[in-house]
């Protein structure tokens, strides 16, 4: 059966002796692994359609339900080549596609994902402030994949805090107050003004992310606070992150 | 139930971590290697132990050598002034055919990907910096592959490279020999304007 989609390339292994094997965030189907043959030889057809980060229209080939699917065509539709001039860009990219692929499951359609991949991407080639573009990014996603913190009132009792935010309560996934903090196990201090920046970072039109105020303070403590976050609920550990960081620096 | 003895499915396995061998071809050269003669097979076994005894990397430039430094470092006639920097030993072999260069080359040993946990401390960047650091080069010429892992270790090693006075380059990108321009795409073709070069230049 022949399936037609749009996709993103998120990843890529090389596969044997010529040919790779890439992972797509698409439209119609999710996260898939698709076996490109030939691709490693120098006059393949599929040129630099299938580097990272590429969105192409791609048609794939399946002989039988669950089988490796395979690439038959690719038209590239957006390369993104802007972000590959720019290492501080490469490296968002690099851990937006990464956090993608990490966070999500195989052939899980959402197409509320691969619409934010594409729009970040292109939010990323055009970028002066790449860290504050992926540090809404990652903030988006949980709440796409059904992960999202609470961060309005107290996760656990429900009442308003307003300006005396203290703790998240990773335990309950949100913010905590004061009284409720006592009853949970595993809290990190967090104030208000950051929080008021991680809503805006989530709510922001798309258009004007990058107007945030954000200090660099604030997106450290974001960024710990994804960290220990996507650990404690979803067991994942971004392994690139750390590479990534001396990229941006 | 065990199919195979002991010795030979430990061939097999040894066998199958080889790069583009799965456990069926593993299997057929396992049986392969059972048939040969004594002789052979003691050949073949002591060709991999010399190859793991005897090479290892230049100490300059992390080429594969059997001596300290390899032959292109030791060689009076190579400009030490220019450096080719590459990522792996096959890419300088592929432009030691090409007989066009006359530097030096620097051998990354890998490149940046962090989605194969590679960072910049994990290839050979450090000792290229202390290089040009020390002085006497003039020219680091990057020939390093044009894919996205590629653009990011280039920009890296330039922006560590930019406080030293010397020049830095790159390969120009281009159109593939037989290629079709109607057929390439729109990255290559950018690439390959921008690297375009004049013709009867003086
Ligand atoms: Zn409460
Ligand atoms: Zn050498």
């Amino acid at each position: 059966m022949y399936l037609r989609t749009d996709a993103i390339v998120i990843s890529k292994r090389n596969f044997r002796e010529n040919d790779r094997i890439i992972t797509f965030y698409t439209r119609t189907y999710g996260k898939l692994d698709v076996l490109v043959k030939g691709i490693r030889k120098i006059e393949n057809r599929f040129g630099s359609s299938l580097e990272l980060f590429t969105y192409n229209e791609i048609l794939l080939w399946e002989k039988r339900k669950g089988d490796l699917l395979i690439l038959t065509q690719c038209q590239t539709k957006e390369s993104f080549f802007k972000i590959r001039s720019d290492l501080k860009k490469i490296a968002s990219a690099f851990y937006i596609t990464d956090l993608a692929r990490e966070l999500t499951k195989d052939k899980d359609k959402n197409i509320d994902i691969f619409n934010l991949l594409f729009t970040f991407l292109y939010l990323l080639e055009k970028a002066n402030k790449p860290e504050i573009i992926i540090s809404s990014f990652q903030l988006r996603l949980l709440f796409i994949l059904g992960f999202g913190p609470e961060l309005d009132k107290c996760v656990n009792c429900k009442i308003v805090i307003s300006k005396n935010i203290k703790y998240f309560s990773l335990q309950f996934g949100g913010i905590i107050c004061n009284n409720c903090a006592r009853s949970s196990s595993s809290n990190i201090s967090l104030d208000h003004n950051t929080v008021m920046i991680m809503n805006k970072l989530i709510y922001a039109p798309l258009n004007s992310i990058e107007n945030v105020i954000v200090s660099f303070v604030a997106l450290k403590k974001i960024e710990h606070l994804f960290s220990l976050y996507i650990f404690y609920h979803m067991d994942k550990k971004m392994k690139s992150k750390k590479i990534i960081e001396k990229l941006i620096k | 139930m065990k199919l195979y003895s002991d010795s030979f499915e430990k061939l097999i396995n040894e066998l199958s971590r080889l790069p583009g061998i799965g456990p069926k071809t593993a299997q057929r050269l396992a049986f392969f290697i059972l048939k040969m003669q004594k002789e052979e097979a003691e050949s073949l076994a002591f060709a991999i132990q010399e190859v793991k005894n005897k090479i290892h990397y230049c100490k300059v430039c992390n080429n594969l050598t059997e001596s300290d430094i390899c032959n292109i470092c030791s060689d009076q006639n190579r400009n030490k002034e220019i450096i080719c920097v590459v990522e792996e030993p096959n890419d300088l072999i592929a432009i030691e055919k090409t007989r066009g260069f006359r530097g030096v080359y620097h051998i990354l040993l890998g490149r940046i990907s962090p989605m194969d946990g590679l960072g910049p401390e994990d290839i050979k960047i450090d000792s290229l910096v202390g290089k040009v650091k020390k002085g006497g080069i003039r020219e680091v010429i990057l020939a390093i592959n044009p894919n996205v892992e590629g653009e990011a270790t280039a920009l890296y090693i330039a922006k560590q490279l930019k406080p030293f006075s010397v020049k830095i380059t790159r390969l120009a990108h281009g159109l593939p020999m037989g290629a079709d321009l109607e057929y390439a795409d729109e990255v290559t073709l950018t690439r390959a304007m921008e690297g375009r070069s004049e013709m009867f230049s003086t």
